[in-house]
């Protein structure tokens, strides 16, 4: 062994340690602790950063000549060491400490061994927080696109997307060049708490880069604001989109849909809608998503049964009153969902309906609801709608600030003014007509012995007696059963004269299959089509891709019932409202068969009102109801009163007087009871 | 890492750092499909250099930390693994030392109208995928021609800087929250 040459020579540092020691220290030395703790005691000191490592290396010369190194006096403190460069960051002190050598014993000879450990600093561990995110599910691949043929032709959102583009394009619209990408993010809902929920929503990708990618191609480019439907409904567990009719509430949620399942966060969907709307969703879901297998459920009760329970069925579509007679079935085991979906959700309006009852024993992780009128009469039905949605415990009773607060977390609401600036305007007009001489001696006729016959009622008379003669004058208002004339039939039939003439077409909305049957056989040189309830489902599909695809049909007489709901007649350019409906929001819905997307021109809307009759007095009512509608979706200052026509209101259309001793007093329903 | 079939999406590692005053550092690496569809996210909690590191490294400490530290930590931890690493910081690119995954910068947005994508450029070490033009590490040429070789999966327009928007987006959210403390 050869002695330790350096031993005894650092006078001012420590013996050194023994080697185990010495090593175990050195691993221990980091950049944060070493050259500041070990400075206590220390005259002299290396900057680490800039000098290698001590090595076990030993001259040999040294050892040979075993001529001690000069000591390093107290001097050299201030002169700093030779060869050490003197950083200039106010630790010049310390760097001019003598370094720690390390010192081994090795045989003469012995081979140089590298040292057995780098040095180098050493960091805590990094702590960090993961996310994973739910596989998303395969679906068939949609079809190849089609070669392109012609340079590439950006669609304009404002123009109108019609059924015909849907078999004329299967391409994603380019970016037009040098437009800068729109980009639709995904915001977390305010019920989203954890980080990890929120984390999931704010990573997902721009909506538009999502439905452009090869994933997921589109039929057509959605409008802006259906981005955002789109994206607000993919983060909604609770979602009321409530659009007004024509903007897209099915393509909106079909697309939501289609996100939920690719993202893995749905496997198993529930769409339940009207039954006359089951063939129109069937059809959009192929329009906008082809890939994704949809299961109706029909048949007798154990095929329905099996479908319920079908493997592999990502979403079911079901009509309401299959969906109640089966949920009855199923009993305290109905099928589990992900997301439930009710179209046309004022379904629900009343909690304590078969209805209601059974769609809120449905199990679900989320609940969407779709309707373009979420108050059809009062604000009590938006609150049932929010059971449903179980945002409000069972039974709960909202008033209406409260109503209105939750409305903002989770209804979506826009119309065709705040977004459509650039659709095609609705243009209303009242035809407002006298009788003909027959209609009016009829219709005088018949109102005085009624009202005679209501008064001689006294209190005894209900709401039902005022209907029957309310329905009685209407229908005389719409012509005369006994010589079939008609103000409105002269009227409409000169309407149609233009409107066939200039190749176009038109849907007419009446409240009774037997004025719609009656005006078929006049208006047979217009080639008229008739849907309504008694026409059979399966013929109904066929029958509007007649009036959509046969110019010399230029009319469909249609009942408020069955036509007003779902359907898409953006062709038709014309509406005739023949009679009026008892709530504005159901015209409404009727009217907007035609002005919805994909109207490529104004669509002129005549409303028939006969003079100084009933119809006068319920259109008055009709546009004061309107008017609140409006005050209460917009958040303004709303009562409680009913939106639709009230008991009041349909007493109040006659001058309704019981015998009071010697005079008379006004008759009024009898108040409701609580 | 090896590449992907055919069949497999190619995934990208979405890596970029935000400084938090007073805090240092926050990380996060979004894993994606080629599509931009995400796969994994992991984030950092705050790594800070105290004064005596900062000297000590110098002009070396962000490389260091970005790069070796942040970098290497979610690279190392993730569950999926990216096969190309993409940063929006220059000095992440230090990453490439100590990952067996290619790792690229994404520089701006140069995307010209009508443009066509530009092959491979293995001598300057760059490379064109969608609108931007990636740069590798100068001491892995071989990164860009086995990049080049998966560029057909990209669309001419995608924006591969636009998953950065959202990995900072989601990391001043978990700070918001609280979630890295």
């Amino acid at each position: 062994m050869i002695p330790s040459v350096f031993s005894g020579l650092f006078s001012t540092t420590k013996a050194p340690p023994p080697p185990e020691t010495i090593s175990q220290s050195e691993n221990e030395a980091t950049a944060d602790s070493a050259p500041v703790e070990s400075t206590a005691g220390a005259k002299y000191r290396l900057d680490t950063a800039e000098i290698e490592p001590p090595t076990p290396h030993i001259d040999p010369s040294l050892v040979e000549s075993a001529e001690p190194i000069a000591e390093i006096s107290p001097a050299s403190e201030t002169d700093g060491i030779p060869g050490v460069q003197i950083h200039s960051s106010g630790l010049n002190g310390a760097l001019t400490r003598i370094p720690k050598v390390k010192v081994i014993p090795l045989p003469v000879g012995a081979p140089i061994i590298p040292p057995p450990v780098r040095w180098r600093p050493q960091w805590p561990s990094v702590k960090t927080v993961k996310i994973c995110f739910p596989q998303g599910l395969e679906f068939l691949p949609p079809k190849p696109e089609k070669p392109k043929k012609k340079p590439e032709k950006v669609k304009d959102p404002a123009q109108p997307l019609t059924a015909e583009d849907a078999d004329a394009t299967a391409e994603i619209v380019p970016v037009p060049e040098g437009t800068p990408p729109k980009a639709t993010r995904i915001k977390p809902p305010a019920d989203a708490i954890s980080l990890e929920d929120r984390l999931f929503f704010l990573l997902q990708p721009p909506l538009e880069t999502w439905l452009k990618g090869q994933e997921m191609v589109m039929p057509f480019e959605p409008f802006q604001y259906q981005y955002e439907g789109i994206a607000w409904l993919f983060a909604q567990k609770a979602a009321l989109l409530a659009d007004e009719m024509g903007l897209g509430k099915t393509m909106q949620t079909i697309t939501a849909m289609r996100l939920l399942l690719r993202s893995g966060q749905a496997q198993r969907i529930l769409l339940v809608c009207p039954k006359p709307l089951i063939p129109n969703w069937q059809r959009e879901f192929k329009t906008w998503a082809e890939e994704l297998p949809l299961t109706t459920i029909e048949g007798d009760t154990q095929r329905r049964q099996m479908l319920w329970n079908l493997p592999g069925s990502n979403i079911l579509l079901v009509n309401y009153e299959l969906m109640v007679r089966d949920m009855e079935a199923f009993g305290e085991n109905p099928p589990q969902f992900d997301l439930v979906t009710l179209d046309e959700a004022q379904r629900v309006k009343n909690r304590g309906s078969c209805t209601a009852v059974n769609a809120r024993k449905i199990p679900r992780r989320r609940t969407w609801a779709l309707t373009g009128t979420p108050i059809e009469n009062r604000p009590e039905e938006l609150a049932s709608l929010y059971e449903f949605m179980e945002i409000i415990p069972p039974g709960g009773t909202p008033d209406l600030k409260q109503l209105q607060s939750l409305a903002k977390d989770y209804i979506l609401r826009r119309t065709k003014d705040l977004v459509m600036t650039d659709m095609p305007p609705r243009l209303d007009r009242d035809a407002v007509l006298d009788l003909t001489p027959a209609q009016r001696l009829a219709y005088e006729t018949a109102e005085k012995e009624g009202v005679i016959h209501l008064n001689e009622m006294g209190d005894s008379i209900t709401i039902q007696h005022v209907f029957e003669l309310v329905m009685r004058l209407k229908q005389i208002a719409n012509y005369d059963p006994l010589t079939g004339d008609s103000a409105k039939f002269e009227r409409l039939e000169a309407d149609m004269e233009e409107v066939a003439a200039s190749g176009g077409k038109a849907i007419l909305f009446s409240q009774w299959t037997k004025t719609i049957d009656w005006l078929v056989e006049k208006l047979q040189r217009f080639n008229p089509l008739v849907y309504h309830g008694k026409i059979p489902t399966p013929k109904r599909e066929p029958i509007l891709a007649q009036f959509k695809q046969d110019p010399s049909k230029h009319i469909i007489l249609m009942s408020y019932a069955t036509g007003a709901v779902g359907l898409n007649l953006q062709f038709a350019g014309y509406v005739f409202l023949y009679d009026r409906w008892w709530n504005p929001a159901i015209e409404d819905q009727a009217i907007n068969r035609a002005h919805r997307i994909g109207q490529k021109s104004q669509v002129i809307v005549t409303k028939f009102i006969s003079k100084d009759t009933i119809e006068e007095r319920i259109d008055r009512v009709l546009n004061e109801k309107r008017e609140l509608f409006r005050s209460i979706l917009g958040c303004g200052e709303a009562t409680t009163e009913s939106l639709g026509m009230n008991a009041s209101e349909i007493f109040g259309l006659f001058d309704l007087k019981a015998r009071h001793g010697k005079g008379t007093r006004l008759i009024k329903p009898a108040p409701a009871k609580s | 890492m090896s590449a992907p079939t055919k069949q497999e999406p190619f995934r990208l590692g979405f890596l970029t750092a935000i400084e938090v005053p007073e805090k240092g550092y926050v990380g996060g690496l979004l894993v994606t499909t080629h599509h931009g569809r995400p796969l994994e996210f992991q984030c950092t909690l705050p790594v800070k250099a105290n004064p005596t590191q900062e000297i000590l490294y110098g002009p070396t400490l962000g490389p260091f930390i970005l790069g070796e530290l942040i970098g290497g930590a979610l690279v190392d931890k993730a569950g999926i693994k990216p096969h190309l690493v993409l940063t929006d910081q220059e000095q992440i690119l230090e990453l490439r030392a100590h990952v067996n995954s290619p790792v690229a910068f994404v520089q701006a947005d140069g995307s010209e109208p009508g443009k066509k994508r530009v092959q491979a450029v293995a001598a300057t070490g760059e490379l064109r995928l969608g609108r931007q033009m990636l740069r590798f590490h100068a001491a892995h040429a071989e990164d860009v021609e086995k990049i080049s070789v998966e560029s057909a999966r990209f669309p001419d327009d995608a924006d591969l800087s636009e998953p950065f928007v959202r990995v900072r987006e989601a990391l001043q959210e978990a700070l918001k929250v609280g979630g890295l403390r």
